[in-house]
């Protein structure tokens, strides 16, 4: 599984990419990402890439997750997101920060 | 309330029909009418209670009056890494600097935007009702970002490594503020076009706040958003310039200023909200030239000019053209149709390819 954030918005809008691949992780931290996807429920949340309205200076982002069942990427603005989400979001830029 | 029969009770406030108007519905309006209708109602008020000997009753209305004009009032909070909103009380109206630059620099600078907005522009506060000013510093860890939740400013530190705290540059807080102003009146949707207007307002309010608190003239600003927030490690004099649409930064690691100086550069985006921080350097950059075309106090001319438009014309999907034509046509009621703050307004706009 490869998981792939891209951030837009917020008051400075500087665009941020980062990615985080099963295959580098530790087992027990693989196996968290894969469940913290699942928790995530990107089924809830918008596929096509259109603007959303959203609140002021929220960050907006684009996650892209691909697995054996192939590619699905949602859009998730900060101010709506589920805490579970939100969990997941944090997990992967801390994650990919190192 | 519109803001179209708003301007017609203004109008209508300095009747004289007091005496026919109850006492009770007098003291409703001073709770919760504008200034001027509170003015007017209280003056009406306190004449029927000397006609009447009651005396007692004025006590009651100093109290009503206290809390609808309210002053500036603000709080501080601090969230101390976390996402509970609003947090710890850190400084209340009135208490001494704290010694905490983000709490201090989030106090001073809602107070410099609550002073253009009442000495400017005779606001009271974010509603026009006196609202509280209240923000939240140290939101979350890391936090590379300020907000507007619709009730309340928060500000995160930045990560330390592209961002500083968000509470250095006094015009994002104005930005924040003025999120809130937008709220209240035009109401301008968050995506596209009108979003993109509503970042502009946010800007050119936030500017404004700088340049009176540093009394500076349009010419002697330096039309800069967000100088001061990003890192030494970063190449960039700021976030956003309003005179130079994407000349803001140019780096290695966060790449460089989209943002389009005018119409042909348009970008579409699915991106923030549909590119809103970006086209937004297209009305930033017709606010600057209309301001610094009229010359003096940009809040005076221009900036009275912005206000108008936002709290009476813009609705929740205007676009640019109607930004344009709206602020053509305030520029002419206010400074007359022949006037050179008109043609400066419609010159810049010009310039920038909106029509």
């Amino acid at each position: 599984m490869r998981v792939r954030l891209e951030r837009s918005g917020g008051f400075a809008n500087v665009r941020r990419t980062v990615t985080v691949d099963e295959e580098a992780l530790a087992p027990e931290r693989a196996q968290e990402l894969r469940r913290l996807v699942d928790h995530a429920d990107l089924a809830t949340f918008p596929e096509d890439p259109t603007p959303v309205a959203g609140r002021p200076d929220r960050f907006v982002y684009r996650l892209t997750v691909e697995d054996e069942g192939g590619a699905r990427a949602v859009t998730v603005s900060e101010d709506t997101a589920s805490e579970s989400m939100q969990r997941l979001l944090d997990w992967v830029q801390a994650t990919a920060e190192g | 309330m519109t803001a179209r029969t708003r301007l017609g009770n203004r109008e209508a406030a300095p009747g004289r029909a007091a005496g026919i108007v109850p006492p009770h519905i007098l003291r409703a309006i001073v709770e919760r009418g504008d200034r001027e209708q509170r003015a007017w109602a209280l003056e009406a008020l306190a004449l029927s209670e000397r006609l009447r000997g009651r005396r007692e009753l004025l006590g009651e209305i100093a109290t009503a009056v206290a809390a609808a004009e309210g002053g500036k009032r603000r709080t501080v909070y601090d969230a101390r890494g976390g996402a509970q909103l609003p947090g710890t009380r850190a400084r209340d109206e009135g208490d001494p600097p704290t010694g905490d630059a983000a709490v201090d620099e989030a106090y001073d600078g809602a107070g410099a935007t609550y002073d253009l907005y009442r000495e400017a522009y005779d606001r009271g506060s974010i509603d026009d009702r006196g609202m509280p000013l209240v923000a939240t510093v140290h939101y979350r860890r890391d936090y590379d970002n300020a907000f507007w939740d619709g009730s309340q400013m928060v500000y995160g530190d930045g990560d330390g490594k592209v961002f500083q705290r968000f509470t250095k540059s006094v015009d994002v807080i104005g930005h924040e503020l003025t999120h809130g102003v937008i709220q209240y009146e035009a109401g301008l949707e968050y995506a596209g076009q009108s979003g993109a207007l509503n970042e502009s307002f946010a800007d050119v309010f936030g500017s404004l706040v700088k340049q009176r608190a540093l009394g500076q003239t349009a010419a002697e600003a330096d039309w800069l958003i967000g100088a001061g927030l990003f890192t030494a490690a970063i190449r960039g004099r700021a976030l956003r310039s309003m005179a130079a649409p994407g000349t803001a930064y140019d780096d290695p690691l966060i790449g460089k200023d989209p943002q389009p100086a005018d119409m042909a550069g348009y970008i579409e985006t699915a991106n923030d909200n549909g590119g809103v921080h970006i086209n937004s350097g297209i009305p930033n950059r017709a606010f600057y030239l209309a301001a610094t075309a009229i010359g003096g106090n940009a809040w005076e001319g221009a900036g009275k000019v912005w206000y108008v438009t936002l709290r009476d014309r813009l609705r929740p999907g205007s676009d640019f053209a109607a930004a344009a034509s709206l602020t053509v046509a305030a520029a002419k009621e206010l400074f007359g149709a022949r006037g050179a703050v008109a043609k400066a307004v419609a010159a810049a706009w010009a310039a920038v390819g909106v029509r």
